[in-house]
């Protein structure tokens, strides 16, 4: 009596493959991130001199820094050891604070590694997008040990 | 009347019976069973996979913008680290989801003793006391995360960080849109370890 042959299954069986895919993108969706969410970190010194300096226009004039921003409304004036550089805000904003950032670049050129230290000092009606704009150019060179100021 | 034994109302070239013996049957007989093709599926399956794995973030979405924001941008922006969360709107002042502080008339409140937010100095405290009760010994870090719309005056902001300072939150995390880099800090960190 011949033996009845067995017929071969060639085709793989991707039921379980497509359950585990399925089961992975619906876990990779629901624990998705959409927003990119970054920090810029700043610190405020000491309290009781800084809430002075906070409140108060006159205590953060006579703060001296070697490295300085002055950020008001209409202008953004930048100190790197007595030489300064004025910008307007509509200057700075238009080519997306690439003159800051030549700044700093030549602030950091100018002094080691080490040195981390920025004073950004705000006026009240000052735009905060443009210290954050600010800041981030003096971030990309190091600059991260950030003090900010009130002033009138 | 009796029992009808119930029939084909189709004719019998449509009868399932005729039609199962037409597709098997020995002469031009054809597989019945038709295979869908998955590959084209396990494709795009895959690539959704590839695209969805490269965007994922172990650390989760730590703060939720509030809908009033639009956020400032910034390409050199750090991790953030959970803090507790201060919201500013030209409004109002938010802490922790809950609201803290008028920001009506603000210009009126400068020189006044209004400009401190009693509220939200009594909720920072409680954290504050929160913390070194949970971990003793410890110094307290300080830390807040702070949100405020690109367009605000900094002011608004000002009022705030008077307030943090005050109760020695003094680090300060300013929210900005951006992928973020490793903290200096963190980094080293890392390195240390490998």
């Amino acid at each position: 009596m011949a033996k009845k042959r067995r017929e071969i299954v060639d085709n793989l069986n991707l039921v379980p493959f497509i359950d585990l895919f399925s089961t992975l993108i619906i876990f990779l969706i629901a624990t998705a991130v959409w927003d990119q969410l970054s920090a810029v970190p700043i610190q405020l010194g000491s309290t009781e001199k800084s809430s002075a300096q906070m409140s108060s226009g006159s205590e953060a004039k006579r703060v001296q820094a070697e490295l300085k921003v002055t950020i008001s409304p209409t202008q953004i004036v930048l100190f790197d050891k007595g030489r300064s550089r004025s910008l307007s805000r509509d200057e700075a904003v238009a080519n997306e604070y690439a003159l800051i950032a030549e700044f700093a670049q030549a602030a950091r050129q100018s002094r080691g590694p080490d040195k981390k230290e920025l004073v950004v000092e705000m006026a009240d009606k000052a735009i905060y997008e443009d210290m954050i704009g600010t800041v981030d150019q003096f971030l990309a060179v190091n600059f991260d040990q950030l003090v900010i100021l009130g002033a009138e | 009347m009796g029992i009808i034994k119930p029939e084909y109302h189709l004719k019998s070239q449509f009868d399932l019976p005729s039609f199962r013996d037409r597709m098997t049957g020995p002469v031009g007989g054809r597989k019945l069973s038709a295979d869908l093709n998955l590959t084209s599926l396990i494709d795009v399956f895959s690539v959704i996979i590839l695209f969805l794995v490269s965007t994922f973030s172990a650390t989760g979405q730590i703060l939720l913008v509030n809908k009033d924001i639009k956020l400032p941008s910034a390409q050199h922006g750090y991790t953030l680290k959970r803090s507790p969360i201060v919201t500013v709107l030209e409004t109002g002042i938010i802490l922790e989801g809950a609201g803290v502080g008028d920001n009506t008339d603000i210009e009126d409140k400068v020189e006044d003793v209004d400009w401190s937010l009693p509220k939200m100095r009594a909720q920072l405290r409680t954290y504050k006391e929160f913390f070194l009760a949970a971990n003793s010994g410890m110094p307290f870090p300080g830390e807040v995360i702070l949100q405020a719309d690109r367009g605000i005056e900094f002011l608004y902001v000002k009022r705030a960080m008077f307030t943090l300072l005050q109760e020695g939150y003094s680090k300060i995390d300013l929210v900005v849109s951006g992928e973020a880099v490793l903290r200096p800090t963190d980094a080293a960190g890392a390195d240390a370890n490998l």
